[in-house]
Parts: C-alpha cells; structure tokens; sequence
C-alpha cells in the first residue's frame, strides 16, 4: 500500500481547487481533475505532474486520464498504482504490450530492461517496433512511446540483457516483477532474483494460439516446476509467436500485475493459466 | 470409460477426433493414452489431470480432464 503522503497545504487546496465536478457515464458524480491544469499547479509549486495526481487522489478526484478506470481502482488504489514500482524484463512481445498496459493505468515507476534491437521478424506482434525503426533499441522505443501516451509516470529502460545480478538490483525495492523475456534460458534467472527481493513475479509466454501466465510468489512454486528445465526444445519452434495469443498473454499477466500494484491479491499465485485461443479454452492448473 | 483430452501448442495434431469423450479401458495410465496418442517420447511433455499436474504412471478414471502441454516460451 501506498506510503503516507504529504505536499504543501496550499498545493492541496490548489489541486482541489482546480477539480470540476461531473458524472461518470453511469450518470454517477464525481470530481475530476484534467492533466494541463494539474501540469499548471505542479510547476508553480515544483513539483511533479504525477504529485499532482496524487495530491488529486487523495482528497477523491480522480485525474481524467484515468476516469475510466475509476470504477475498476477506487482513488486510493489508483494512488497505491502512482506510487508502485515494477521490474520489467524484456521489451518483445510480451514486454511491449505489458509496458503500454501499465503505462497506461498509471503504474508510477516502471524500470525495465532490453539489449536488443528491433528486426523485421518482430513487426507481427511487438507493439513498440516499427517498419521505420527496424534496427533501433527496444529500450530507448519504450521510453520514447511512455512518455507520449503518459509523461506522468517514470519509465527507465536499461539497454542491456541483464545477468542475474542486474536482475536482482532492478527487482530490489520494486513492487512486482515482471517476466516478459522470450525463450527459457532466463526465466529460472529472473525467478530467483524476484524471491530474493521478496517479490511476487508475474510470468507468462506463447507459442502459436498457446500461451499461460502465471504468479509465483516468493516462496512458492512456479512455471518451472511444470514445465521442468530451462533446455531443449519448445513449441514456439514449431509454431511461432503470432501477435494474437503474444498480446493475450501480455494482457492477462497486466491484469495480474496490477492488482499486485494497487494492493490486490492476484488471482493466479501458486497456479498457471493455460489459453488456447484456437478453440478458445482457458484452463487453470494448481502448480 | 471416457476421458476429454486436450493437447496444447503443437501437441495438437496428436488429438484423436473423439477428444472430448476418448474411450479408455478401466485401470488405464497417462503413460498407456500417451502411447496410445502417439504423443513424441523424446521431448518433454508436462501433464495436467483435473487441473493438476500429473505424472505418466497416475491412473484416469471416468470423467477426468487431461492435458498434455509442451514446453511453451515464446514472448
């Protein structure tokens, strides 16, 4: 849960201030707050846009860019969201995706870390590349699209695949971790950095129309357990990545880590969820 | 006795065209369906029997719910 907060009274009363009053479309009122004013009031105080938001949160006006999410995070777990961490690994398919859906919800501080470069072969399914942009970083890609849907928050993306020392230091301090990494070799890696830091991680992966996602606390079983070692061979061999069941995965481990961010217990800890989206059947297995 | 199977990623071209009621005989394995399926035996295939991970020697009884995936890692 979020730590107590506490900005100048002035800056509350100005924040407050600047709210107008509306309705949901459920014809329900409410307070609101649009992002240019509470840019305005930030700057004349020195601070921050995204103190802004909290201070707005906190007294129950809710920021317009997150108006329509008021009614899936009340105002404190939008708060707990602006001031939650996450370790992000890897910046794909699945990392991509997973980014735009926490930026978008207003996840404060996203570090996140990729060393590759974007090739021809990603442009089915990863969200940050681009036929124009075809051998550029990941990383600098996702700072760049962060800060054009939601320049609030912090996105600090490292240009490099990190060995399990920098994974350990990025989940040190975070909320939740994040494996979003392609291929087996690393996972085992990033779910022993995430129980040291004492963190839930939320992981998942595809091939074809198949995919699962899964949270594995700290002290609890995971993917791994299922499937067994990080060699040999995999599915995706056969049958690809295509953008659907990439972009599902994604979507459900978002759903997942955001109720960790905003003080939820996740649905899936201790379990997996397996997706079929050919014949459209979701399956859940107790690890 | 029946069992519905389901064979995840590219384990499903081993699905028998009566999945969802498949005959088995009473005392029958996971192992005796794999080998019956045909299912490859030098790759690993992880196993879920009523929602629970399972092992080949394990029993299926009338009704059960069983699931054979691959290794699955692509993002």
């Amino acid at each position: 849960m979020p730590r107590p907060i506490s900005f100048p009274p002035e800056f509350e009363k100005a924040v407050a201030g600047a709210a107008e009053a509306g309705v949901f479309p459920d014809g329900s009122p409410g307070r609101f707050l649009c992002g240019e004013r509470a840019a305005g009031i930030a700057r004349r105080y020195g601070l921050a846009p995204r103190q802004a938001d909290e201070a707005a949160l906190a007294g129950g006006v809710i920021p317009l860019r997150y108006v329509r999410n008021a009614k899936a995070f009340s105002p404190a777990e939008q708060l707990a969201l602006l001031r939650s961490r996450t370790a992000l690994i890897g910046l794909g398919g699945l990392g991509g995706h997973i980014l735009e859906l926490l930026v978008r919800a207003g996840a404060g501080t996203i570090l996140c870390a990729d060393g590759d470069v974007f090739e021809e072969s990603n442009l089915n399914r990863q969200l940050l590349s681009e036929d124009a942009a075809l051998g550029r970083d990941k990383a600098e890609a996702a700072v760049r699209r962060a800060g054009r849907i939601n320049p609030t928050i912090t996105v600090t993306a490292y240009r490099e695949f990190l060995d399990e020392g920098a994974m350990e230091a990025l989940c040190e301090g975070a909320d939740a971790a994040v494996d979003a990494l392609g291929g087996r070799r690393d996972r085992p890696a990033l779910s022993r950095a995430a129980r040291k830091a004492g963190i839930p991680l939320v992981t998942g992966a595809a091939a074809g129309l198949t995919g699962y996602v899964a949270v594995v606390a700290p002290d609890g079983p995971g993917p791994e357990d299922f499937f067994g070692g990080p060699a040999g061979p995999a599915a995706e061999d056969d049958l690809g990545c295509p953008g659907p069941g990439v972009a599902a995965v994604a979507a459900l481990q978002a759903a997942e880590v955001l109720k960790i961010l905003c003080g939820r217990e996740p649905a899936l800890t201790g379990s997996m969820l397996l997706i079929d989206l050919g014949d459209m059947s979701f399956e859940r297995v107790r690890l | 006795m029946t069992v519905s199977l389901k064979l995840y990623a590219d384990l499903a071209r081993f699905a028998p065209p009566d999945a969802a009621a498949y005959p088995v005989a009473p005392g029958q394995t996971v192992a005796g369906i794999m080998a019956a399926l045909g299912l490859p035996q030098d790759r690993p295939v992880s196993i879920v029997l009523n929602g629970r991970a399972a092992r080949p020697g394990d029993p299926v009884t009338d009704g059960d719910r069983l699931a054979f995936v691959p290794p699955v890692s692509g993002g």
